[in-house]
């Protein structure tokens, strides 16, 4: 290895392990006006903390339930497992949830989890690929006898997530600047969406029916099998009128990005 | 006559950063002659960020900023990232583009900060090299901007305005000069902002960055968060009588004013270099 390339490896070491390693201060000019150790430190400290208030950008409802101080400490255990591999610090908290959800202490706290797949959603639905949702126009070129066959497309905005724990009710009450109110688990599992409309991000809970049959959609099957699924929570005559309900609420939701037909 | 050969750009006057807190006052704001737009708060796959670019682009002529092009790191450059940029600059047709000169991260690994390089002829050969095939592959000369710094290595052998000045020419590329980033490492290093002026040759000299900073014990931090302060203006003074009209630009990034305030600061900056402009014509 060359000396230019050392030098950046041992440089790198010490910012990555928070200080510890002493190498890179042999090739470090130190002075009257600031030590070695000091000069070096200042990248050190700078690198945390340009992670972590990147990661307060990203995680509003996380700080907000966490408080400043435990969302800081949690962010800085973060900084110090995960090196950054991202050109751009918008893609660095992609895996914060995942490390919330199996790192101790945290892990004493799975709300914090899914506060933090909410807020990394609602960040993936902010910025997501423009795509133009279809209209009921579109919908209506499917002759009706082959509406079973459709297989209806989301768009990179409509984002989903399960939670078991109130962290919607947080986030609402976050938005609202009202008191945070205590992490609670639910009784039944919830599902919310995030998507985007007029380039403002919206998010609500989805009714368990709702949930069910998106799930469907969201994995590929054509819309007959999305009222399939809808049988387990309607009578089999109400099924129809409450899948074309839904089709039309998401429709003109923005929701669904294409509709395509299998070739005869 | 024999014309001089200058790789230059037209000059765009007085600019500030586009920041996030100031697009709706920068949809009708008065003396901001263009903006500098962060290359990757833009390189996103959609959604009100890209929006608002080209909300502001039917306005204003607009630079590329970029941060992370690590044009001195020992790593490959990351070609997935120079056609994402690319890509970019094809929709917003920029006046420019820059980066910095330092490098960001080894073995594939982000460290989000400019660090510095040690001032070797290695390093010029190593840099030169990229900024070409950079070049090619944007199909445009760049700008590469002198970063503040709080260390110097050992194995150094020249001083930063003698590298600076090295690749810019070998790389015939040209350089955004932060007149800050020279104060604050004139400050941190005990050399004389003056020399470092007289030592970047003025035909390269694109664009000028101004910007305020903080106070560590005896060094001070690049941090954006505060007033350009007398010092750097009196600095940007003498960058101006020796480079001439080099487009000007106000960076903050922290404790953002209103836009008012920025555009007092762009005021300020006319009046200090408009005189000494016309006294020199």
């Amino acid at each position: 290895m060359n000396a230019f390339a050392s030098l950046q490896d041992v440089f790198q070491r010490r910012i990555l392990d928070g200080g510890i390693d002493m190498a890179i201060l042999d090739g470090v000019v130190g002075n009257a006006i600031s030590t070695a150790d000091e000069r070096v430190g200042v990248y050190v400290y700078a690198y945390a903390a340009r992670l972590v208030e990147a990661l307060g950008n990203d995680y509003l409802t996380l700080r907000f339930a966490a408080g400043d101080e435990t969302f800081e400490q949690l962010c800085h255990d973060y900084v110090m497992a995960t090196p950054s591999i991202h050109r751009n610090v918008r893609w660095y908290g992609r895996g914060l949830a995942e490390f919330l959800r199996t790192n101790a202490p945290w892990t004493d706290t799975p709300a914090f989890a899914e506060l933090a797949a909410l807020d990394w959603a609602i960040g993936l639905s902010f910025d997501a690929a423009d795509e133009t949702g279809i209209s009921e126009a579109d919908i209506a070129t499917i002759p009706f006898e082959r509406w079973g066959e459709m297989i209806l497309g989301l768009p990179k905005h409509v984002q989903r997530q399960t939670f078991a724990w109130n962290v919607g009710q947080v986030r609402h009450a976050c938005d609202h600047a009202q008191p945070c109110p205590q992490l609670q688990r639910l009784e039944f599992p919830q599902t919310w969406i995030f998507s985007r409309k007029d380039l403002e991000v919206h998010y609500r809970a989805l009714e368990p029916d709702e949930a069910t049959a998106l799930d469907a959609i969201a994995n590929g099957r054509p819309f007959e099998a999305m009222c399939e699924a809808l049988c387990d929570w309607h009578p089999q005559e109400a099924v129809a009128l409450r899948a074309a309900g839904l089709l039309k609420a998401w429709v003109g939701n923005g929701w669904i990005a294409g509709v395509e037909l299998p070739a005869n | 006559m024999t014309k001089i050969f200058d790789p230059r750009y037209a000059a765009l006057g007085y600019g500030l950063g586009l920041r996030a807190d100031h697009y709706d006052a920068l949809l009708d704001a008065p003396r901001v002659d263009w903006l500098e737009a962060v290359a990757e708060n833009y390189l996103v796959p959609g959604g009100k960020p890209l929006d608002w670019l080209r909300r502001m682009r039917e306005r204003y002529p607009i630079v590329l900023h970029g941060v992370s092009l690590s044009i001195g790191s020992q790593d490959a450059l990351d070609l997935q990232y120079l056609a994402a940029l690319k890509k970019l600059a094809d929709s917003v047709e920029p006046a420019w583009m820059s980066d910095h000169l330092c490098w960001t991260g080894a073995h594939g690994r982000n460290l989000h900060d400019l660090l510095p390089l040690p001032y070797t002829e290695e390093a010029i050969a190593h840099v030169s090299a990229r900024v070409r095939q950079v070049q090619d592959f944007l199909g445009r000369r760049i700008l590469l901007e002198n970063v503040s710094s709080y260390v110097e290595f050992k194995a150094s052998t020249m001083s930063e305005w003698e590298f600076l000045a090295a690749i810019a020419e070998r790389a015939d590329c040209l350089i955004l000069l932060d007149v800050n980033n020279i104060h604050v490492s004139a400050n941190n290093h005990g050399f004389d902002a003056r020399d470092y002026l007289a030592g970047i040759p003025q035909r390269r000299v694109q664009q000028f960055h101004l910007a305020g900073h903080s106070f560590q014990n005896n060094l001070i931090i690049d941090t954006h968060d505060h007033p350009v302060p007398d010092p750097v203006w009196d600095l940007y003074a003498d960058a101006v009588r020796r480079f001439g009209p080099v487009s000007t630009m106000i960076e903050r990034d922290d404790n953002i004013p209103p836009l008012a305030e920025l555009i007092a600061e762009l005021d300020h900056a006319r009046a200090i270099a408009e005189p000494i402009l016309r006294a020199a014509a």
